[in-house]
C-alpha cells in the first residue's frame, strides 16, 4: 500500500493552481480578471499557472471579443475536476493517517 | 497556502466559502421576496385568499424575472457564469406548487390545504434555495417555517388570517437575513 502523498499530482498540488481549480469547480466558467482578483494574483503569475493547467488538460481557455474588448474565459475540464477531487481525497487521507499514527 | 495537508484543506475550504459568497449572493432576492411576503400577508389578512392568489400570480413571475436579470448582470460585471438551472427549476416548482395547493384547496373545499399548503411549498423551496446558496440561516428558517405550519395544521389553525400572520413573520425573517447578508456580500464583491 503506497503512502497517500504518492497520489498527489504535482500539477494540482501547487497552491496557486489548486486555488484556480477550486474556484473554477464552483462555476460554469470564469474570466481571467475574476480569477486574478479572487486569488489576488498578478497577470503574469496567473498566465503562467493557467498555461501549466492547460497543457495538463485540466482547464480550457477560450479567447473571445465581447463589445470589442478581449476576454479570456477559463473553464475546468472533466480531467481537472477529477484531479481536484483526487487531490482533496489524498490530503484527507494524509490527515487521517497522521491522526491514526498519533493515537 | 501552507504545505501542511490540514492547513491546505482548511484554506481550500475558506476559498470555497469566500467564492460561494461571491457566486451565490442571497441578499437581493431575500430582500425582494421578504418584502413581497410581508405585503402579501397584509393582502391575505385584509382582502382574502383570492386577492392573495392574484397578487402572487403577478408578483411571483415579476420578482423571479428581476432576480434572474440581477444575477445575469452581476455575473457579467464580475466575470463568471454559473448554472442557473437548479435555481430556476426550484423557483418554477415553488410557483407551480403554491398555485396547485391554493387551487386544490379551493376545489376540494379544504381550508387547511389552500391556506397552509402554499406555506409548506415555500418552506420546501427555501430549504432548497438555502442549500444551493449554502446559507444556513435560509435553510434553518425554512425548516422552522415548515415545522410551524405542520403544527398549525395538526392543531387545526387553518384560517387565512393565521396563515397571513405566519407569512408576515417569515417574510420579515427573510428580509432580515437579506439585509444582514448584504454587507458581507458587498465586502467580497
Amino acid at each position: 500500500m503506497t503512502h497517500p502523498s504518492q497520489d498527489l499530482d504535482e500539477v494540482v498540488h501547487q497552491k496557486t493552481r489548486l486555488g484556480v481549480l477550486t474556484v473554477l469547480a464552483g462555476v460554469r466558467k470564469a474570466d481571467f480578471t475574476f480569477l486574478k482578483q479572487t486569488l489576488d494574483l498578478t497577470d503574469g503569475n496567473l498566465s503562467r499557472h493557467l498555461r501549466v493547467l492547460q497543457e495538463a488538460g485540466m482547464v480550457h481557455l477560450e479567447k473571445v471579443f465581447e463589445e470589442r474588448k478581449p476576454r479570456t474565459w477559463v473553464r475546468i475540464t472533466k480531467m481537472g475536476r477529477g484531479a481536484l477531487t483526487a487531490e482533496l481525497k489524498s490530503l484527507s487521507d494524509m490527515i487521517a493517517g497522521v491522526g491514526q499514527a498519533g493515537s | 497556502m501552507s504545505k501542511d495537508p490540514a492547513a491546505m484543506l482548511g484554506e481550500i475550504d475558506r476559498l470555497s466559502r469566500r467564492t460561494n459568497n461571491l457566486l451565490n449572493p442571497i441578499a437581493m432576492p431575500s430582500i425582494l421576496f421578504g418584502t413581497l411576503m410581508v405585503i402579501s400577508a397584509g393582502i391575505g389578512a385584509f382582502a382574502g385568499g383570492q386577492a392573495l392568489g392574484w397578487f402572487w400570480m403577478v408578483a411571483g413571475p415579476l420578482g423571479g424575472t428581476a432576480t434572474a436579470w440581477y444575477y445575469h448582470r452581476r455575473e457579467d460585471r464580475l466575470g463568471f457564469q454559473t448554472n442557473p438551472l437548479p435555481w430556476v427549476a426550484t423557483a418554477v416548482l415553488v410557483m407551480v406548487g403554491c398555485v396547485a395547493a391554493g387551487l386544490g384547496g379551493e376545489f376540494l373545499s379544504n381550508q387547511a390545504l389552500s391556506a397552509l399548503g402554499p406555506l409548506l411549498v415555500i418552506s420546501a423551496g427555501y430549504s432548497v434555495f438555502g442549500r444551493l446558496g449554502r446559507s444556513r440561516p435560509v435553510q434553518g428558517s425554512a425548516v422552522a417555517l415548515g415545522l410551524a405550519v405542520l403544527a398549525m395544521w395538526a392543531l387545526g389553525v387553518t384560517s387565512v388570517s393565521a396563515a397571513s400572520a405566519v407569512t408576515a413573520v417569515y417574510g420579515f425573517v427573510i428580509l432580515m437575513i437579506g439585509a444582514a447578508s448584504r454587507r458581507s456580500e458587498e465586502n467580497v464583491a
